[in-house]
């Protein structure tokens, strides 16, 4: 029982805003300036949509995990590093562009899932913030 | 299969027969969501892509005009394997086949991801000139 809340209280903290992570560096204005987060479900499809605007970001730069465990760990440290460039993306400030679902991809992605539910969550804590904007 | 493996086997796998049909490998891309490797002729490129997280693998066939790539979502323009594997694979001979198998003899495979590589490196290898040639 005192996991699970230890569990919702570091959830609580991390999706909080500026106040709380002033000194995380994620909460810098002008990165406000700067070009947009595009965020999709396939990457391929993201990688094609970036590069149509300049100056925008993707998640490109998750070490390789598959080198360092067996699948369940992996998978946890992918989610985890994800989970922290999302957010770090909400609080920076830019554009996040969701060029959306992959309609024709078999599964859907665990990835984009979680993305999703991080943005929903977010914008509920944080009314201010405008949300995923859709091209 | 992490991403030395894919790119390991996309040089053993991919590149021998992609090479004769005037591909050139010409991107990599490594990242721990994101494996992709895209080779490129005067008129296509194909796109080979594997995201480790999901286990989800991609190959796509982009046509090129004036430098620029078709759109890929427009499945007409931008086939994937899936696509030309319905239009093509009936057509496939037994001899193709055969000779396809014996291609691909000496990659070696460690898991079921690579095993999932080298297969769509096949069907692509059965597929692909018919597509380009049709």
């Amino acid at each position: 029982m005192s996991r699970l809340l230890c569990v919702l209280l570091t959830l609580l903290f991390s999706l909080s805003g500026p106040a709380m992570g002033a000194n995380s560096g994620f909460a810098d204005s002008s990165l406000a300036a700067k070009g947009p987060v595009v965020n999709g479900e396939t990457m391929a499809q993201v990688e094609q949509a970036a590069a149509k605007i300049p100056g925008s970001k993707i998640l490109n730069d998750i070490p390789d995990f598959r080198s360092m465990g067996n699948a369940d760990q992996v998978t946890s440290s992918m989610m985890q590093y994800n989970r922290k460039w999302i957010l770090e993306q909400m609080r920076s400030g830019r554009q996040i562009i969701d060029i959306g679902a992959d309609a024709n991809r078999a599964t859907p992605s665990i990835f984009y899932q979680m993305e999703q539910n991080m943005l929903k969550n977010y914008q509920k804590l944080h009314p201010e913030f405008s949300g995923a904007v859709t091209p | 299969m992490n991403g030395q493996d894919f790119l390991r086997i996309a040089n053993e796998a991919f590149v021998p027969f992609l090479k004769g049909l005037g591909f050139v490998m010409d991107e990599l891309s490594i990242s721990g969501r994101f494996y992709r490797v895209s080779f490129t002729s005067s008129a296509h490129a194909v796109s080979v892509s594997y995201e480790p997280g999901d286990d989800a693998l991609f190959v796509m066939v982009f046509s090129r005009k004036n430098g620029e790539i078709s759109d890929i979502d427009d499945r007409t323009k931008t086939p994937r394997l899936a696509d030309l594997n319905s239009r093509y694979m009936a057509t496939v001979t037994s001899e193709e086949r055969t000779e396809n198998e014996a291609a691909f003899e000496s990659v070696v495979v460690n898991d079921k991801e690579e095993r999932l590589l080298l297969k769509v490196a096949k069907e692509l290898r059965l597929v692909l000139p018919k597509y380009l040639g049709s």
